[in-house]
Parts: C-alpha cells; sequence; structure tokens
C-alpha cells in the first residue's frame, strides 16, 4: 500500500475507533446526533448509489422508507418478531420488491423516472393510508421498540453506516462497480462495450432499496412508530438528494460530508424544519450551479484528498491515443492506492 | 341522471386539471425540462392573491389580472439566472435545481403564511348552475371555462404568432432556430415566463375554488405530470384532453372502488400509461 | 483592390475531441462564388460551422466585411448577414413551409438592417414548387423541397454571404438543376456564395475559386477556370 493509502487507512481507523469509543466520551447527546448522522448518511449513501453512479435520479426513494418501516412495525407488532429479525427481513422485503419495481420503473428515462418513481412511492402511501391492517392513516406504534437499549440501538446505527461505506467501497472497485461507473460515465457507450447495463442497474436499484429499508427500520425503531404520510414522504428524497449534492454526487465521502452538512444544520436551525429546508434547498441549488462536484469535489480539487479512491488510473503502459484515434478497449485496471 | 352529473363534475375538474398540466406541458415541449416548481409556481399565485392584493382591497378580477403577468415574471426570471444555466449537462442538474426552487418556494410560504388553509371567500362556492335538468356547482364550470379559454389563447399565440413560431422552432431545432437569429436562450426565458403564467392562471382558480396549503405545490405538480402523461407530449390540446381523461380515472375509481380510492386510482392509470403506452393516450398532432 | 467580403486566417476548430480544422486561410470577394470541394470527414461542415457562428472556433480569424467576427454567436451572424444552408436541410418539421420562411423573416423584420431583396413572395418566385406545398408540413415535402426552402428560408434572412452545404446531395438531377438555375439568378444579383457541392464538375462550372480540404488542411486552391478536373481529384484523395 502507498504511503497516501496507509494515511487513508489510518484516519479511517481512527474514526471508526472514535465512534465505537462513543460511550466512554459522549453521553446521550452524542449519541442522539451520531444516530441522527448515521442513518442520514445511510439514505444518503444510498441515493448516491442510484445517481452517482447507475444514473437514476429518483425521487421515489421513500418508497423503501416507508416499505422497511412498515415491515419492520408489521414483524414485530402483527409477527411477534424480535426487533433484530424484523431489521433483516425489513431489506429482505425491500429487496424482493425492488426488482419488479425496478423492472417497471427502469422503462422512463431522466426526469420521467424521478417523477414516475414519486408517483409509484405516492401509491404506496395512499393505499398504507387505507389499509386497516397497518392502522390506516394513523400508523402503528411498535412496542418492542421500547424495550431497546440505546447504546445497542447506536452500535448497530454505527455498524450499519460502516458496513454500508466498506460494501459500497467494496462494489465499486469490483467488476459489477467498474460496470457501475462505466454506465455513470457513458451509458451507451458501456453497452456498446458489453456491460449488462440493465442488470448492473437492476443490482444498484435492489441494493440500494435494502439500505434504505435497514435506514429506515433504524429510525422506526427509535421513534418507535410509524405513519404512512411521514414515511412515504418525499421529503425523504429531497434531504437525501441535497446531502449528496451538497456532499458531492458520484464519490464515496460525498454523502458522509452531506449528511454531516445536514444534521449540523439541523441542530443549528433548530426545530423550525421550515428555515432548514429553505437554506438546505438554497444551498443545493447554488452547489449544483456554481460546484456541480459538492464538498467532496471542491476537497478533490483544491487538495487533492480523497478518503475512498475508487478512481481508477490507466496502466503506465497505455500509450497516448493520436487525436482522431477510435477509443482502446478498456484495459485490466489497477487500483489507485 | 345522477351518474351523469357525477360524470359531468368530474369531467369539469378535469378543465382544471388540464389548466395545471399546460404549464408542464410547455416547459417540457420546449425544453426537455421536467420543472418540479411548476406545482409550487401556481401555490405561488394563489396565495399573492388571497394574501396580498385582496386583502389591499383590491378588487377580485383586477387581482386575478395582476397575478398573471406577476408570475410570468417569477418564471421569466427563474429560467433566466437559475433554471437555465442548468440545462445542458445532464438530467440531474436540472431536477435538482426545480426541485430546490420548489422546497424553497413552499417553506417561505410555509413561514410567510403558516400551514393554514386558505380559500377565497366567494360566493361562487357554493352556488350551482342548472341546465336541463342537472345541476353543476358553478366554480366548476368557471374552472373548465377559463382552462379552455387558456388553451385557446395558447393555441393562438403559438399558431398566429412571430414570437409563437419562433417557440416551436426553437423547440423543433434548438440549433437550427439559431441560423434563424433566434437565441434559444431568450425563447426559453419565454416559454418558462408563458408557462408560469399559465400557472397563475391555475393559481387564480385553486384560490377562488378550493383550498390550499403550502404543500399542495407537490399534489399539483403530480397533477401536472399525469395530465401530461395521459395526453401525450404530443400537443397542448393533448394536454387539455389529459386532463379530462385523468379526472375521468379518478372518477371512476371514486365510483367502483370508493372515494379514497380516487387518487390511487389516477396514480395507476398512469403508471400503466408509462409502461405500456408511453406516447399518452392521445395521437401526436401538431400543437 | 477592394477588401475580400470574408477572409479566413489560420482557422482552427474541433469536432469534439477531434481537430477537424487545422489552420485554413482563404478569401472570398463580394459577388463571387468560392467552391469547397473534399471527401467526407475533411472539415467541410465543421469549418462552415466555425463560418456562421453555430461554432466557436479555438484559433484564427475570421474577418467579415471588415469586421472580426470570431466567435460572434449565430443568432447574431446572422443579423450580420452570413446565412447557412445546413447539411441535412433541418426544415423545421412542426412549421409549414410558409412558416418555416416566415420564421427566418420574422426575425428580420424586427431590426432590418439591409434592403429587403428577398421577401418570401421572392422565394417563391425562385421556387414555384413551394408554393403548392406552402400548407403544407415541412417533415411532409419531398428532399428536393426541402432543400429550395432550406435555400429560401436562408434568403429571407436577407444575406449577404451565403453558406451552401451539400448543394445538391440527394437531390434528382431535374431537382438539382432548378436549385442551380435559381443560384444562379441569387448570384446575378450580387450575393456572394462558398458552397459545398461534391459533383466536382458542377464545382469548378459554377465558381469562380475553389479550395479543396483534405484531413482540415487546403490542399489546393485557386480559380476554377484554371484547374483540371485531374488535379482537383489527386488534392482530393489526398
Amino acid at each position: 500500500m502507498t504511503r497516501a493509502g496507509r494515511r487513508r487507512t489510518a484516519i479511517a481507523a481512527a474514526l471508526v475507533v472514535v465512534l465505537v469509543a462513543c460511550p466512554t466520551w459522549g453521553g446521550s447527546g452524542a449519541r442522539t446526533l451520531l444516530i441522527l448522522f448515521a442513518y442520514n448518511a445511510a439514505l444518503a449513501q444510498m441515493w448516491n448509489l442510484l445517481a452517482g453512479y447507475a444514473g437514476l435520479v429518483s425521487f421515489g426513494q421513500q418508497m423503501f422508507v416507508g416499505l422497511g418501516g412498515y415491515t419492520l412495525a408489521v414483524g414485530c407488532e402483527r409477527f411477534g418478531l424480535g426487533v433484530w429479525p424484523a431489521f433483516g427481513l425489513a431489506a429482505v422485503v425491500a429487496a424482493v420488491l425492488a426488482v419488479p419495481i425496478g423492472a417497471l420503473t427502469f422503462r422512463l428515462k431522466g426526469g420521467y423516472f424521478a417523477v414516475g418513481s414519486w408517483v409509484v412511492a405516492e401509491v404506496f402511501r395512499l393505499l398504507f393510508g387505507t389499509w386497516g391492517f397497518v392502522g390506516n392513516a394513523s400508523g402503528m406504534f411498535i412496542r418492542r421498540a421500547r424495550d431497546v437499549d440505546p447504546w445497542l440501538l447506536y452500535y448497530v446505527a454505527i455498524g450499519l453506516l460502516i458496513g454500508m461505506v466498506a460494501l459500497v467501497v467494496a462494489t465499486l472497485r469490483s467488476r459489477p462497480g467498474l460496470a457501475l461507473m462505466a454506465i455513470r460515465d457513458a451509458e451507451d457507450a458501456a453497452a456498446s462495450l458489453g456491460v449488462h447495463v440493465w442488470r448492473v442497474k437492476l443490482l444498484a436499484f435492489v441494493v440500494a432499496a435494502a439500505g434504505t429499508a435497514l435506514a429506515s427500520a433504524l429510525v422506526t425503531v427509535q421513534t418507535p412508530f410509524i405513519q404512512p404520510n411521514a414515511a412515504f414522504s418525499i421529503q425523504w428524497s429531497a434531504a437525501a438528494s441535497f446531502m449528496v449534492v451538497v456532499g458531492g454526487l458520484g464519490t464515496v465521502e460525498g454523502p458522509l460530508l452531506g449528511a454531516a452538512v445536514y444534521v449540523v444544520l439541523q441542530e443549528r436551525l433548530g426545530a423550525n424544519g421550515a428555515v432548514h429546508l429553505i437554506v438546505l434547498g438554497a444551498i443545493s441549488v447554488i452547489v449544483m450551479l456554481v460546484a456541480p462536484r459538492g464538498l467532496a469535489g471542491l476537497v478533490r480539487d483544491r487538495l487533492g484528498w480523497t478518503l475512498f479512491p475508487v478512481v481508477r488510473k490507466p496502466p503506465p503502459s497505455a500509450t497516448p491515443r493520436p487525436a482522431g484515434a477510435p477509443p482502446q478497449a478498456p484495459q485490466a485496471p489497477q487500483e489507485k492506492a | 341522471m345522477q351518474l351523469v352529473e357525477t360524470l359531468l363534475n368530474g369531467l369539469l375538474v378535469g378543465g382544471l386539471y388540464g389548466l395545471i398540466g399546460l404549464g408542464l406541458s410547455i416547459n417540457f415541449g420546449t425544453m426537455r425540462l421536467v420543472h418540479l416548481a411548476h406545482g409550487d409556481l401556481i401555490v405561488l399565485g394563489a396565495y399573492f392573491l388571497v394574501t396580498v392584493l385582496v386583502p389591499a382591497g383590491i378588487p377580485p378580477l383586477v387581482a386575478a389580472a395582476i397575478v398573471v403577468p406577476a408570475l410570468f415574471f417569477v418564471g421569466w426570471t427563474l429560467q433566466r439566472f437559475v433554471i437555465g444555466p442548468s440545462l445542458g449537462r445532464g438530467v440531474l442538474p436540472p431536477l435538482i435545481v426545480t426541485f430546490g426552487i420548489s422546497t424553497v418556494l413552499q417553506n417561505i410560504l410555509l413561514l410567510g403564511a403558516t400551514a393554514d388553509a386558505r380559500t377565497l371567500q366567494s360566493s361562487l362556492a357554493s352556488a350551482g348552475i342548472t341546465l336541463g335538468g342537472l345541476t353543476v356547482p358553478t366554480v366548476r364550470v368557471v374552472d373548465f371555462v377559463v382552462g379552455l379559454a387558456c388553451l385557446g389563447v395558447l393555441l393562438l399565440l403559438l399558431g398566429r404568432t412571430a414570437l409563437g413560431r419562433a417557440l416551436r422552432a426553437t423547440s423543433d431545432d434548438r440549433e437550427t432556430a439559431r441560423l434563424m437569429a433566434i437565441d434559444p436562450r431568450k425563447m426559453y426565458a419565454a416559454a418558462a415566463g408563458i408557462a408560469a403564467a399559465t400557472g397563475g392562471v391555475a393559481g387564480v382558480l385553486l384560490a377562488a375554488t378550493s383550498t390550499f396549503y403550502p404543500s399542495t405545490g407537490s399534489e399539483m405538480l403530480l397533477v401536472a405530470f399525469e395530465v401530461v402523461v395521459v395526453g401525450g407530449l404530443g400537443s397542448l390540446t393533448g394536454t387539455f384532453l389529459g386532463g379530462l381523461l385523468l379526472a375521468l380515472a379518478q372518477l371512476l375509481g371514486a365510483r367502483f372502488l370508493g372515494p379514497s380510492y380516487a387518487l390511487v386510482t389516477g396514480h395507476l392509470v398512469v403508471l400503466g400509461i408509462l409502461v405500456f403506452r408511453p406516447q399518452g393516450l392521445l395521437p401526436r398532432t401538431a400543437p | 483592390m477592394t477588401q475580400p467580403l470574408l477572409r479566413v486566417d489560420g482557422l482552427v476548430a474541433s469536432y469534439g475531441q477531434l481537430q477537424a480544422v487545422r489552420g485554413v486561410s482563404f478569401e472570398v470577394g463580394a459577388g463571387q462564388a468560392l467552391a469547397v470541394i473534399g471527401e467526407n470527414g475533411a472539415g467541410k461542415t465543421t469549418l462552415f460551422h466555425s463560418l456562421c457562428g453555430l461554432h466557436g472556433p479555438a484559433a484564427g480569424d475570421v474577418v467579415f466585411d471588415g469586421e472580426h467576427v470570431r466567435g460572434v454567436p449565430a443568432h447574431d451572424l446572422v443579423r450580420r448577414g452570413i446565412a447557412l444552408v445546413p447539411e441535412g436541410r433541418r426544415i423545421f418539421p412542426s412549421l409549414t413551409v410558409d412558416e418555416n420562411l416566415r420564421v427566418a423573416e420574422d426575425q428580420h423584420r424586427r431590426r432590418p438592417s439591409r434592403a429587403r431583396r428577398f421577401p418570401r413572395a421572392r422565394v417563391y418566385e425562385l421556387f414555384p414548387d413551394l408554393v403548392a406545398a406552402a400548407r403544407r408540413g415541412g417533415h411532409q415535402i419531398s428532399g428536393g423541397q426541402q432543400q429550395m426552402l432550406a435555400i429560401g428560408r436562408a434568403l429571407v434572412s436577407e444575406p449577404r454571404l451565403l453558406l451552401l452545404d451539400e448543394v445538391s446531395l440527394g437531390l434528382s438531377p431535374a431537382v438539382v438543376t432548378i436549385v442551380y438555375d435559381a443560384l444562379a439568378a441569387i448570384r446575378a444579383d450580387g450575393m456572394t456564395l462558398v458552397f459545398v457541392e461534391q459533383d466536382v464538375h458542377r464545382s469548378l462550372a459554377f465558381s469562380d475559386h475553389l479550395i479543396c480540404l483534405h484531413k482540415g488542411t487546403v490542399r489546393l486552391a485557386g480559380a476554377s477556370r484554371s484547374h483540371s478536373l485531374d488535379a482537383v481529384r489527386r488534392a482530393y484523395f489526398g
């Protein structure tokens, strides 16, 4: 590993240690904040996986927030599951449903996909709101969740976040990950090189669904009740999109930075959700126009820092192409360590 | 008779739906832009009427006439300085920018005008028109007539004026339009202004005929989107008819599944169309 | 000697990543016709796009009637008097034939800077075939009619320099004759023409001067009269 790589690993390890040791240096305040950060960062990571890598801008991710939360609620309250098994079930249900939903909505492109997925989420919201089994519009209260030890919840949250980041990094460094980045950069070219664009996108969609459902399960356990209008609200996608754009689309550290900004703003601007959202909305518009690669992009451009490098450099043997020559076929990539 | 009345009632609502969709259709037709703040511009118009103009003592019709150019200006400005620069760089920037504008607008309205329900106290609300044994609420007739009139004005604008020709040319082929001494950015700004102006008309109707909240903007956007999908992108007339068809779908859902299933039925029909007949229900015709 | 209407000096322009025009220089005098010859990919269209403002050249000079116009956007340049009849005609499909003409005319009417020599009526005189089709949609007319319309559209903006990219491509011989007759009439009126024509015979016959492009540079240039078909062919193929 290079020196830069060793430095990065050290920083990452230090962060993990600090997080794990939270009970020793922080109280319930820090814990609450970090849990807030964890699930927002998880949501942002998943939205980024879709938009920043698979090219799928979704304003319907809230469907998996709702589905995940309700699976947990129903699992615990109606089927007597323990909280943690219900967590797993939430991910499974979301993943399974993501297959037909993805298959259908992938026929839509661009803005149509964005609003179309929002319409699908609305269908879920309305149906859950009139379904007696899940409590209609009043929702459900999850009694089992009250017994969950807050520090246990904290470790689950941190574990979830770390696991998700690790998963994303590992995926991007793998073959499907290479395919994802090829799709992001030039979908048609990727397809012509034999990448199964549709399959890779669906995989990303399913993974994002599962991840979103897990983050939602976390929130639901913490609350601990669930209501259709809140669970299936467009605000989840709004927040995720803002976090990713401000933090930096298409990078691994971007969503983390964005979530940090989001949480800090929320703490500063207090309970008044409207001001928080105005600031966030305005910032994301400005960032999109002025610095489209977000905070992570600025840090990379100005300081050359990357916490999770997943960019590949061509091997040194690749010769520069003469002007006008057709592009070479991709060669075996080497990691920029 | 009751059924016919319900049907008529529903179709007249479709006139308002069609009007709501026209603005989105103009934006998408000219710039391939799914304007996620269009619904909020409509609601902005409604709030402007109800919380600023009417309390200032301006007579309602005059106030309505002020809202429309005011919204034109808002739409034009947003396009020129915020949305325009985000175009041409892929799918994400215009979506994020218009969504950001939507969020900011909704929350400014929330802060400024609170979350209370609003409406214009108008005698229209409870009046009804009776014709040949059928009674329909006056508001529905007004919605439909105004919507239709708006469509007529837009068709005249597009079909008979120099600006209309230039707009159509720019939508057809932006690059070649430049060869005709047309500046596409100016066309886009004009189109956005016109779209927002139709939103202003819709906002006035919204204020006069129903209650609204800051969050109504999102509902309006979904209606507009669905209207455009159902009617297809071929023409403004198609979009307007799409409004009628959407209202019909919702009506049938309410009739056969129950009143709380009206919206869901509409959504499902739209999703079905998106997947199986994405060009919309109506054949593509020239605008 | 009076200054040329158009002077191009060392023009460099890219098509995407590819440098399509690599140092092209030539002049066109007022009222003259210049033929641009070259195989596909030689850089002709990129050159034309740079001249009419659709595309910003990376380097070099374009002087039109004494003014430096490199980098002036197309919609501006049209008003100053450079009009392009694009390759592929690019007729507006959702406008009728008459509306296609009116679109160009509208813009000139708004700020008329030159005398009107080509109102729509004149275009219909030059191309009688368009009269019957006036109400038809742009996408409903034949290729020949589209080319006539494209030329008419460019004329209606009252150019002083008319650029034509691929005059006779895909047209039947009868239509080509009509088009060239019209071009001759326009030229007799004093119009300056720069045109691309695949038929080398026609190119030589109709032009006063020619340049031959090969891989983005000028391989042959001079008076059309003084070049043999063979010399041109050799330059064409590099």
